[in-house]
């Protein structure tokens, strides 16, 4: 039965922040496409279209929504669909004047982009996936070098997500929303029920409806939504609206919704932070509410009023400043994190897994990664996978669990991508520790999920390729890691960049949440909302907030353990 | 002062005179920008953004929102356009002209030393003697059609040009005819409007049913059906995994199997009733049978349906279901176990066309469409943008029209009148946006002359 289905998905994005995310996600997936075995299945994703000159597009199934001025150089009905017309289609009796924007500055990446498409119109089999895009891309690297092999510093010219969008978006794809504007200073899009109330609108959910309705109606097997929406701004509204006509429309589906914070906020002040709480409260209340499993990233210990450092690591150099960087390990977090529903065989769906990971009602997740999974080049895996003596190589991305981490989850998924197999062909006369008797990555990766997380039940998928980071990647990396993504002894030669990374996620369900929640809470239930006046503008009431924190409170008692309820008295 | 610099350290501060100085001038900016719209003759706007988006327009509304506008008091009054426009569609640059002018006569009184109070005193003035006017000269008629088809004229004559706004007056007039029934008000929402990029922007054409922008999802589904049954229901028609997590439930392989036979049992059970029924209602008549599906039909259901001559759409949207039991008789199933010939609707034509990978299909030839739908033609999408954009606007115009029963005697007529009342003065009818402007000073001699 299994083997027939060709499963869908949908992804909805919402925002700027994401969207960033996003443009690497379909990266990796173009890479996918190409990479031979054929491990990933594309399509799950992806979509095959006929435009109306009759060529054929692949195109992600993608609804994304953005406040207008955001798309800088993007058209927001994309090139892919473009038709020649001989007429100009003016016919008025009138004047006609034109008002035309200059055209904005395209950076290095997109015009070299640019460049290689034109070249690639001659090459016929360039829009097809799969096999014909490595024939082209084979051909055309042998007259002048692939964008991929090529090496941009874009970290100066980025500014909004379209600045590194590798692939074309099908003209349903990218919903802008007119009534705001992207970095206005008079019509800011910061309150949840500001979303809310966009959402309600006719003109903006029936486009909605209209574009959703387009990429759900031609999939025979459903499987679900993504949703990647901010939860701290008003598309936290936008997408609960969303994600509640979701479960309403398709109920049954899975819906896995990503919820993401800059991991530095781009206006700090006392007004914001407030916004901030209030909104990210009421996004966690409906959107746990109605999605399938509901998972906050954030590349920040602590969030909300206090905010604490951003994830370090050794193998990183990043700034936490630029959403270019830290949407780049995002993206590649949920990239993997989402493997075992894009597999080409066997995979599972987006129901099956939030049904897995949401036992007991707890539908509020953490995501944790190695990012990367820190394998040093010369030393062979046996030797060194026992050297992970306790969960901390797996670092939440989430904020206010960290001190928690050490509590084991009520369950989680794992998945490991691309490590490799360094000297597991060598066979240890006399086996020292259980892992020299595996004979593979999968059983080893098995066995150090077992031994770390004894009380938890794991589920374990590894998948051969690794996560791809070349172009057009920012360069986070520090200079020890080695192109493959490997520690090396010395530092990589300055031409080179990492071109792929073993990665290791963990998407679960753990008591730690509760300290979010909790955090969350109390923070929400010291601010006093007949002071934020534009929360009354909007239609929304005090009692409807405090049913909300409520439900928030109750919502936290779930994820209740034996163990920390012996803490929480002490703390309280 | 220091507190708003607290607040906002980039506020720039303005006291008094400055203050009000800045306020006009936006007005009048926004004013210098829209004059040249207004009218049949006015100029139209190609707005081309730095990516190459464009944007074709004449609408003062539309050009308000197009434009970034930062100015506080600009947006303000782009927000009176905005309001405009939901209320009447129409007059919107109108509106922002009279805001312009206003203040640019108010600037002028102020700058004399008049407090802005007496002035503000005078607006409000002028305000109550401009509705007594109106309640004067309004003209209460019954509304037939060439009546609204004047009304939609004025106001589409302005969008588009005269060929196709001739065209557009009468596909309005009939839209809104269709859906009116006596005694309730007009739900616009009944009237779809539909976009195709094809052919050219004088093809659009007013369907009396409902065009759904997706087909059949089988191939051996027929593409033209005649004198069809139409069941619209709400049931999913896929086989569904149970949401409990099933691995609970079997020991072993052939358990497993049977588990999702019985469930997929499950899911061809209602899609036998459907079938059932189709052959209780069409017998060995060849008359169609069309299910309107709103939740999903997997490959499976869509060849049983296939096999027995259904055609079966599937993922309707939402406010299509509404729509459909109004154009063709019949009501929304949300479930098969009571289904009777009752629920069915009825349809001349439903046929299929497909334009690149965009499917569409004409629910047509229904009796007493209560729902019908605009079908938008044009080269391009700029084109079909304004099209729908004057249709939104002769719709209201021609609502409006409807609900209040009285007229409007045409604006400018109004304008004349207003002016007439207040001044010895006399002009013939000029062309209209001469009345216009003669109008402006007119608005502001009244207040003027009252409080002094």
């Amino acid at each position: 039965m299994r083997a027939h289905t060709l499963s869908r998905i949908k992804q909805l994005l919402l925002c700027q922040f994401e969207e960033t995310s996003f443009s690497y996600g379909q990266g990796a997936s173009e890479a996918a496409a190409g990479a031979t075995p054929k491990e990933i299945d594309s399509d799950v994703l992806y979509r095959e279209g006929r435009t109306l000159s009759g060529d054929v597009t692949y195109t992600p199934r993608l609804i994304a929504v953005d406040l207008s001025g955001s798309l800088n150089t993007l058209r927001s009905d994309g090139v892919l669909y473009d038709v020649e017309v001989e007429q100009s289609g003016i016919t008025w009796g009138g004047d006609v004047t034109m008002h035309k924007a200059s055209p904005p500055v395209r950076n290095q990446f997109l015009s070299d982009l640019d460049m290689s498409e034109e070249g690639a119109l001659q090459n016929p089999h360039i829009e097809s996936p799969d096999k014909d895009l490595e024939d082209a891309s084979m051909s055309s690297s042998q007259s002048l070098p692939s964008i991929k092999d090529r090496i941009y510093h874009l970290d100066d010219s980025v500014s909004v997500w379209s600045d590194f969008l590798y692939g074309h978006l099908h003209p349903k794809s990218l919903n802008i929303v007119r009534e705001f504007a992207h970095q206005s200073d008079t019509e800011m899009f910061e309150l949840f029920p500001q979303g809310k109330d966009l959402f309600k609108k006719r003109t903006v959910s029936e486009e909605l409806e209209d574009k959703l309705h387009f990429f759900a109606e031609e999939c025979d097997h459903l499987q679900g939504f993504q949703v990647l929406t901010n939860f701290d701004d008003g598309f936290s509204g936008m997408s609960s609206g969303l994600v509640e006509l979701l479960d309403d429309e398709y109920h049954g589906k899975g819906i896995l919704t990503w919820g993401v914070i800059p991991a530095v906020p781009s206006v700090k002040s006392t007004l914001m932070d407030n916004y901030r709480v209030i909104n990210s409260a009421l996004a966690f209340e409906q959107l746990s509410q109605y999605s399938s499993f509901f998972v906050p990233l954030s590349l920040n210990s602590s969030l909300w009023r206090k905010q604490g450092p951003a994830l370090t690591s050794p193998y990183l150099s990043y700034n936490p400043n630029l959403n270019y960087h830290t949407s780049a390990i995002l993206a590649s977090c949920i990239d993997t994190a989402t493997l075992p529903f894009r597999l080409d065989k066997e995979a599972l769906t987006i129901p099956e897994i939030c049904a897995m990971l949401s036992v007991g009602e707890r539908k509020i997740g953490t995501l944790c990664s190695s990012f990367p999974f820190p394998l040093q080049e010369s030393m062979s895996l046996v030797k060194r996978l026992p050297a992970f003596q306790d969960t901390s190589f797996l670092k939440p991305l989430a904020a206010e669990v960290d001190k928690f981490n050490s509590m084991s989850p009520f369950s989680q998924f794992v998945v490991c991508r691309g490590i490799p197999n360094i000297g597991l062909k060598n066979r240890v006369p006399q086996p020292q520790n259980p892992f020299d008797l595996c004979k593979s990555v999968d059983e080893m990766m098995k066995m150090l999920v077992s031994s770390l997380y004894p009380r938890t039940v794991s589920s374990l998928l590894t998948v051969n390729q690794a996560a791809p980071t070349g172009t057009p990647y920012p360069h986070l990396f520090s200079p020890l890691v080695s192109p493959t993504g490997l520690v090396g002894n010395k530092p990589r030669s300055a031409d080179e960049v990492v071109k792929s990374i073993p990665l290791v996620t963990s998407l679960q369900s753990s008591p730690a949440t509760k300290n979010l929640l909790k955090k969350l809470t109390s923070e929400a239930k010291k601010l006093d909302l007949r002071k934020h006046h534009g929360y009354f503008e909007s239609n929304m009431e005090e009692d409807e907030y405090h049913e909300i924190l409520n439900n928030l409170d109750s919502l936290c008692q779930k994820y209740e353990t034996g163990a920390s309820s012996m803490d929480d008295s002490d703390d309280d | 002062m220091s507190a708003i610099k607290a607040l906002n350290p980039k506020a720039e501060i303005a006291r008094a005179a400055q203050a009000l100085q800045i306020n006009i001038n936006a007005a009048r900016g926004l004013q210098d920008v829209l004059k040249t719209n207004l009218g049949p003759k006015g100029t139209i706007k190609m707005l081309v953004s730095g990516s190459g988006d464009i944007k074709l327009t004449k609408d003062g509304n539309i050009l308000l929102h197009e434009m970034q506008i930062q100015h506080p008091t600009a947006s303000l009054i782009a927000k009176v356009a905005t309001a405009q426009d939901d209320i009447t569609g129409d007059g919107t640059t109108s509106n922002v002209l009279i805001i312009g002018e206003l203040l640019k006569q108010a600037d002028l009184y102020v700058s004399e030393g008049l407090h802005p109070r007496i002035v503000t005193e005078g607006f409000e003035l002028a305000k109550v003697k401009a509705l007594e006017t109106l309640e004067k000269i309004k003209v209460t008629r019954e509304m037939d059609r060439d009546a609204l088809i004047s009304v939609a004229k004025t106001s589409l004559r302005t969008k588009v040009h005269a060929e196709l706004a001739d065209l557009l007056t009468e596909v309005v007039v009939d839209a809104v005819l269709a859906i009116h029934k006596t005694s309730e008000s007009i739900d616009l929402h009944m009237v779809e409007i539909m976009q195709m990029q094809h052919r050219s922007d004088t093809d659009t054409q007013l369907i009396k049913g409902l065009v759904l922008d997706h087909g059949a999802r089988h191939p051996d589904m027929k593409k033209h059906v005649k004198d069809a049954y139409i069941l619209t229901c709400n049931v999913s028609m896929e086989y569904e995994k149970s949401e409990v997590n099933a691995g609970f439930f079997y020991k072993s392989a052939e358990e497993r199997e049977k588990l999702v036979a019985a469930e997929r049992k499950f899911t061809d059970e209602k899609v036998k009733k459907v079938i059932e029924l189709k052959r209780k209602v069409c017998g060995d008549s060849d008359k169609g049978f069309v299910v309107i599906n709103q939740k999903g039909v997997d490959p499976l259901s869509l060849d049983m349906l296939a096999k027995e001559g259904i055609v079966a759409l599937r993922r309707a949207k939402r406010r299509n279901m509404e729509r459909l039991a109004l154009a063709c008789g019949g009501h929304a199933m949300n479930s098969v176990e009571d289904l009777t010939p009752d629920c069915l609707g009825e349809a001349g034509q439903v046929y299929e066309h497909v334009l690149g990978e965009d499917k569409y299909t004409f629910v047509e030839e229904c009796k007493n469409p209560l729902s019908v739908t605009i079908l938008v033609k044009g080269p391009n999408k700029h084109t079909l943008a304004q099209i729908k954009d004057a249709i939104h606007d002769g719709l209201r115009a021609v609502k409006n029209a409807i609900d209040d029963g009285e007229e409007l005697v045409a604006t400018y007529y109004l304008l004349v009148t207003l002016w007439l009342d207040s001044s010895a003065l006399y002009q013939s009818k000029l062309a209209f946006q001469m009345v216009l402007w003669c109008q402006v000073p007119v608005l502001w001699r009244l207040p003027s002359t009252m409080p002094s």
